[in-house]
């Protein structure tokens, strides 16, 4: 029998079990048993607190009146990636424009109750073209609210044009209002703050801002208020922006409310990182603002798939407009999705979504 | 034909090889997992 056995042949064997068996080994710890090897991933959830009642009110989602004049001044100028400061603008002779200006403007105000009583009155956005948004700003009583100071702080979600070039309008009634932008702003964009004028982009600020400049960046929740926190997001735009905020509140006996710009970073990542990050965010009861979807009304099969991703969120009200589309609109109410309607005022085109003076209440 | 059947003799081996190969794999691969998990 000894004499039977080959001590190659047992080596050689050896040599390609152990190989088998490490890497076997690996394989099956990899896919099979993954989950019960591997060290849970530590996530720090962020207790942002809670607020008794949420009242957001648009004030402007209608940023540009013909999407034809938009992307062809965008075109005449090189393309998407050409910088915003440097388009000039069409500012007349628009048909469907205000005053046969193409240009409009969002901006949202927004009053989140604290558990204390106390109304924080907060202004999301500056929007566009100052004739437009000094206009809505008086209509909706804004101006007056901001010539008496009685508005706490502003966000800016991004410096993209139809958000911040309206800076103006604020800035005429509060120029020492409190403001927090995102990170990755632009040394323009603080300029545009400070006063200067960007002639060829047709947009100036004559009255500087002489508050504090808060920049949030996307490391921690930044939570401002028990309650009232916002997410940065690094994430690169068009026409040379970077970087977008949104408002994460959190509605006692309701959940989670998130208060967009634009949403860049795209409406399924931010309830991620939502879910990811911050205590009670498994249960998202709202979203309100641009979902950027399909924002010039074109449709590529790969929003379908957004759209029903969406219903895994048990989103209960989307109180969205501006970027979403309303050819989203119009799918997301097909998929049985709870989109809430508006009431097509204040040149707002339809009513299939929450137009400039429409309200969305929580409480 | 003796050679032969030597020839056949001498491959045995390769069972024995590869069951114990297989069992020290699989330990080894243990042993380099712990080891990485305590080097984090």
């Amino acid at each position: 029998m000894e004499k039977d056995f080959s001590r190659r042949s047992f080596v050689k064997g050896m040599a390609v079990g152990t190989l088998a068996g490490y890497f076997g080994a690996a394989g099956l710890s990899s896919t099979v048993f993954k989950s019960q090897l591997l060290p849970k991933e530590k996530v720090n959830l962020v207790d942002i607190g809670q607020i008794k009642g949420l009242k957001i009110k648009v004030i402007s989602e209608t940023s540009w009146y013909d999407n034809n004049v938009f992307l062809n001044d965008v075109k005449k100028a090189g393309g998407l990636l050409v910088n915003q400061y440097e388009i000039p603008w069409t500012r007349e002779g628009v048909k469907a424009g205000y005053l046969g200006d193409n240009l409009g403007g969002f901006s949202t105000y927004i009053e989140a109750e604290l558990m204390d009583g106390k109304v924080m009155k907060i202004l999301l956005d500056s929007g566009w073209n100052p004739h437009w948004m000094d206009k809505r700003f008086k209509e909706e009583g804004i101006a007056e609210k901001l010539a008496k100071k009685e508005i706490d702080f502003q966000v800016i979600s991004h410096e993209h044009i139809d958000h911040f070039f309206g800076i103006e309008s604020t800035m005429r009634h509060y120029p020492d209002i409190p403001m927090y932008v995102p990170k990755g702003f632009y040394q323009d964009g603080f300029d545009l703050l400070k006063g200067k004028s960007f002639p060829k982009a047709n947009v100036k600020n004559d009255h500087p801002h002489k508050g504090k400049v808060t920049v949030l960046d996307s490391k921690q929740v930044n939570v401002l208020y028990p309650g009232i926190a916002l997410m940065t997001f690094d994430v690169p735009i068009i026409l040379r922006v970077f970087g977008e905020q949104a408002f994460v509140f959190n509605v006692k006996d309701k959940g989670i409310v998130l208060v967009t710009g634009c949403c860049h970073q795209g409406i399924i990542s931010y309830m991620e990182e939502v879910r990811k990050k911050i205590v009670g965010g498994e249960k998202i009861y709202a979203v309100q603002g641009g979902l950027h979807i399909s924002p010039f009304e074109d449709w590529d099969p790969q929003y379908d798939d957004l759209i029903m991703a969406f219903n895994k969120y048990g989103v209960q009200k989307i109180g969205c407009n501006h970027c979403t589309g309303f050819i989203t609109a119009e799918k997301m109410i097909k998929a049985g999705l709870p989109v809430v309607k508006g009431t097509a005022r204040h040149m707002s085109k339809r009513d299939i979504y929450l137009g400039n003076g429409d309200e969305l209440v929580i409480t | 034909m003796e050679e032969d059947v030597k020839e056949v003799k001498k491959e045995k081996g390769w069972g024995s090889g590869i069951l114990l190969g297989l069992l020290v794999g699989i330990v080894l691969f243990v042993l380099t997992y712990q080891l990485l998990l305590m080097a984090k």
